[in-house]
């Protein structure tokens, strides 16, 4: 299958996870109730904020416990919507017979229609220039973070690498250091069907849209203009867009949880309790400050004052103002699909894409990956990883380039990553072990070393043994593949 | 001036054969279903209206239709064995893998292949278990009633349902593996196939039995066996391929024989266009369904859970577990015993109500349900000793044959030794409100069954091991007997108009 379209089916399977398990159910579930009068967009937010708070706590509890397992969280999830019925239901129709009976009479009697076509109310939606605007900036800054996980399936902060493995941790039941910022991902994981590394790689964008448009929702709630709106989230944008974000590389915790800040802050004039709800998510997600959040409130104030300013001027000025922040934004998105640097900083882009290879392709549990530690994000779970420091360490090429050793691992195959090019280590990498460790991670002499190591093994290994194989090479590496 | 006589008159076409008129208004009645008004009976038989038709046949119709004597009743041993024929498939596969370890399912299989197997075979169950219980339900009532012919049309209706349920149950099964990539190349069609055929073997085998022509059921097993025996070791086919071939040859007999039986008691007229899956039908059987798809998913659940347990350093994601499934097994030998208890038990109280019914009057029916009462707890206090016996005799004879040798195969007999028989209650009390016409307790009572089941066996599989699953099952089981017994008890005190009504 083709690659391209490989990504971005797994993109939809992401954003079909993210919208059944976050809006669309729990929206449904609620208007299931006869409570709700009024229209179905405004469900999104307060439903979605208390499932996200129940997926969460749930989640951090069960992953203590060893317990975030498929069966579990979806039991929990499924009661919770049931949970949601029952209280968006005045009648409580749930514990009236005669409820249920005038239900299953109606399905008789549809039944029994002559014809079962049913006419579709129309819908009417309106959009105005500004919500269009407005909808392009969301887009385009989304899509500022969305190129990256398109085209590259490695990751640029390092935080993200130690999300990956804490989410794959929790959803396959080992012990597990609670992280706020992965444990609602875990329904995500189980019903895309996606490894962690795909689920974290592609819902980072979704986030940052997210950030994005609670900006803008804020500055709506207390403006009312959809202009306000749209220089909020412009300015924000061009915040991020020259300054990054909290989190290297990628959206993470700090991120999402400045999300969950801005939308305490959007909803606390209509609802304390929401309000309060985001902030302690917003909590559990990420304890320490984010950064970013200053420059989100900064980006909604100065946007008020804009709008203030700009609804207040004469036309022709106006007109002026709008057409040089059409100007400025439109420059930042002339440049915003920047093309990313082709490798690094922690691992070739090939290596990456050749192990989320051998995860997808071969058999679970019967490979054996080796090769440097960032590369265990994408096999764990699915089979099995050796570090390439342990591995240089325990072999000697003496002892592996005799005809009768073999590796001990009960695999059907093992893959061993060998740079060629030993990856220049521009990012310091603090790692936690022995200083040989860090050595090998942090210094272009000691990743050097380690990959000329590794090299010598594998080429003592091949003149002795006929079972290996070269699976991938390019400029930069190369992939031995030891069958049994 | 015609000569031949109405449907309703004909001997050999009279639908109501078994069931003479009750009187000259009945008989007219049915004269005036046939066509035959005043109008008709006057012009084109020469009687002045229906009801003079009537009174001038009922005697010749009284002499013809003379009530047919009783069935003599068979004899106990007979009844309990006739109950515990509807395990013929699972016994004689087992006795088959003890004897010459050749089965229609199961054997000597690398272990993804077993799961797959496994997989394949448990879904059959769920994916029929409803159509068969829904079926049987509506074939029963027709055939009950004489009329063959629309039996005979709707044991084809529902099985041809059954068909596109298994095919399209496949289909979602393989796009859902697909999704998830739960079942690698090419255990996932192997899982696929198993189901399909299996699903069409018992969807044959459910027609047969409710023909009560258990026997062919058994004889087309042994002739799968057989099958799977020439194409295995004689012609060296694949094991797996052995076994879908001799369970399509045990399938397409048991289809063949039905397809026969059925052709032959409707004297090949099969009645098209009868009332198939209209809301009325769907609203009577639709309780069967639900409870023939949750007590298969009852069944199950113990497996689905322990099979899925403690899997993060397996190679699926989901494990055959052997030790787990032999104690089940052969517990489930004490089962099939017990079970057998049900069906006579069943028969005892039909003839108890009937024998009631002659004996008292109406002042009497205080009388009459508090023996019925009394013979429904005694029944429950003689099937006690007698699972704790042959649950005892069970484990005893496979521990001293050497069936169990690991302290986890103990521990889960023991456990299912004792949630078996909470099941057979939890049946019994089924077959009672289903004789009652109360399938609403029933599902209530299975689905807090199951989700105990799973609940409880979930989570003592999760913390601890994937044997412990098993106490779900006997948690669920007891939940299952306690409930369906409670519910009993408390709703069917005037036992006279549950009788009454469910007879209207």
């Amino acid at each position: 299958m083709n690659l391209m379209f490989q990504v971005w089916m797994d993109l939809m399977r992401v954003l079909l996870a993210m919208g059944v398990i976050f809006v669309l159910l729990p929206v449904v579930a609620v208007r299931a109730g006869d409570k709700w009068r009024g229209p179905w967009l405004a469900l999104i937010v307060p439903a979605a904020l208390r499932t996200v708070f129940l997926i969460e706590l749930a989640c951090i509890l069960l992953g203590s416990w060893r317990l975030c397992f498929p069966g579990g969280v979806m039991s929990i999830y499924a009661l919770w919507l049931g949970t949601s019925v029952v209280f968006a239901s005045r009648r409580r129709w749930v514990y009236e017979g005669s409820s249920w009976k005038s239900v299953y009479g109606e399905i008789w009697r549809w039944m029994d229609r002559p014809g079962l076509a049913k006419s579709i109310p129309g819908v009417t939606i309106s959009v105005s220039q500004t919500a269009i605007l407005l909808g392009l900036i969301i887009t385009a800054s989304s899509a500022q973070f969305l190129w990256y996980p398109l085209t590259n399936y490695r990751f640029q902060g390092i935080q993200t690498y130690a999300r990956v493995i804490s989410l794959q941790t929790l959803v396959a039941g080992n012990a597990w250091n609670a992280d706020g910022s992965v444990a609602f991902l875990a329904p995500v994981v189980f019903l895309s069907g996606l490894d962690a590394a795909t689920v974290i790689r592609l819902s980072a964008p979704v986030f940052y849209a997210l950030l994005i448009g609670a900006v803008a929702w804020c500055a709506f709630e207390y403006s009312g203009a959809l202009w306000c709106s749209t220089f909020a989230a412009g300015f924000f944008w061009l915040y991020t867009r020259n300054f990054g974000l909290d989190s290297a590389g990628e959206p993470a915790g700090a991120e999402i949880g400045a999300m969950f800040l801005v939308i305490a802050a959007a909803t606390i004039r209509r609802s304390q309790g929401y309000a309060a709800c985001a902030a302690l998510l917003a909590w559990m997600i990420e304890p320490a400050f984010p950064g970013i959040l200053l420059a989100a409130l900064a980006s909604i104030l100065l946007a008020l004052l804009v709008y203030w300013c700009y609804s207040r001027s004469p036309r022709l000025v106006r007109q002026t103002a709008a057409t040089a922040f059409l100007f400025v934004l439109g420059f930042s998105l002339n440049s915003t699909l920047r093309s990313a640097p082709p490798d690094g900083p922690y691992e070739y882009e090939s290596s990456a894409r050749m192990a989320a290879r051998i995860a997808r392709e071969f058999p679970r549990n019967r490979w054996v990956l080796v090769s440097p530690v960032h590369e265990a994000a994408y096999s764990y779970g699915r089979g099995w990883h050796v570090e390439l420091t342990d591995f240089v360490q325990n072999f000697s090429p003496a002892k592996v380039a005799n005809p009768r050793f073999r590796f001990p691992y009960q695999v059907d195959n093992i893959f061993v990553i060998v740079e060629k090019r030993p990856l220049p280590q521009v990012a310091k990498l603090a790692l936690p072990g022995s200083p040989r460790r860090s050595f090998f991670y942090s210094t272009t002499a000691g990743r050097a070393s380690m990959e000329f190591q590794a090299a010598r093994l594998i080429e003592a290994y091949l003149s002795a043994h006929s079972d290996a194989r070269v699976y991938f090479e390019d400029k930069d590496l190369i992939i031995y593949c030891i069958s049994r | 001036m015609r000569t031949d006589l109405p449907n309703c008159l004909k001997p050999a076409g009279n639908i109501w054969k078994q069931q003479p008129p009750l009187d000259v208004y009945d008989l007219a009645v049915r004269l005036e279903l046939d066509g035959v008004t005043d109008s008709v009976a006057f012009h084109e038989y020469g009687f002045r209206s229906t009801l003079a038709m009537a009174a001038s046949h009922f005697g010749k119709s009284q002499i013809e239709h003379r009530l047919p004597a009783p069935p003599k009743p068979r004899s106990g041993i007979f009844e309990y064995l006739n109950g515990i024929s509807f395990a013929i498939p699972v016994l004689l596969c087992t006795l088959s893998t003890l004897l010459y370890q050749l089965s229609l399912w199961g054997g000597d299989l690398s272990p993804d292949a077993a799961a797959a197997v496994a997989i394949g075979t448990v879904s059959s169950f769920i994916a029929t278990g409803g159509i068969v219980q829904a079926s049987a339900r509506r074939s029963l009532f027709l055939i009950h009633t004489g009329d063959w012919e629309s039996a005979a049309e709707a044991c084809l209706k529902w099985s041809v349902l059954g068909v596109v349920t298994i095919v399209g149950w496949a289909f979602a099964g393989w796009a859902f593996n697909y999704y998830f990539g739960l079942l690698p190349f090419p255990l996932d069609w192997v899982a696929i196939a198993f189901h399909c055929a299996l699903g069409l073997l018992w969807l044959a085998c459910g027609v047969l039995f409710v023909l009560e022509k258990n026997l062919f059921v058994g004889a087309a097993v042994v002739a799968g066996i057989g099958t799977v025996a020439i194409c295995h070791p004689l012609l060296g086919m694949p094991l797996l391929a052995a076994q879908l071939v001799g369970i399509v040859v045990a399938g397409s007999l048991c289809a063949v024989i039905a397809a026969a039986i059925l052709r032959r008691k409707s004297h090949r007229s099969w009645k098209p266009g009868g009332e198939f899956l209209s809301s009325r039908i769907v609203h009577i059987v639709l309780p069967f369904f639900v409870y023939g798809c949750l007590y298969y998913l009852f069944l199950f659940a113990d497996r689905w859970v322990a099979w899925t347990a403690r899997t993060g350093a397996s190679t699926l994601p989901f494990q055959f577990r052997g030790d787990y499934e032999t104690g089940l097994d052969i517990a489930m030998i004490a089962f099939v015993f017990q079970v057998g208890w049900v069906h006579t038990s069943m028969l005892a109280f039909y003839d108890r109500i009937r024998r009631g019914q002659s004996r008292h009057t109406v002042q009497d029916v205080k009388l009459f349900n508090r023996e019925i009462f009394y013979f429904y707890f005694w029944r429950v206090g003689t099937f006690l000793p007698f699972a704790a016996l042959s649950g005892w005799l069970t484990y005893r004879v496979a521990d001293s044959l050497h069936l169990l040798p690991t302290s986890l195969m103990r521990e889960v007999t023991a456990v299912a030794l004792i949630g078996y028989p909470l099941l057979v209650i939890g049946l019994w009390n089924t077959g009672m409100f289903f004789a009652f016409s109360r399938p609403r307790f029933v599902l209530a009572s299975t689905a807090a069954g199951l989700g105990v089941n799973l609940a409880t066996g979930y989570l003592l599989s999760r913390v601890g091991q994937y044997h412990h699953a098993v106490y779900g099952f006997a948690a669920g089981s007891a939940v299952f007997a306690c409930l369906t017994t409670w519910l009993f008890v408390t709703h069917t005190r005037n036992i006279d108009h549950h009788h009454f009504a469910s007879s209207a």
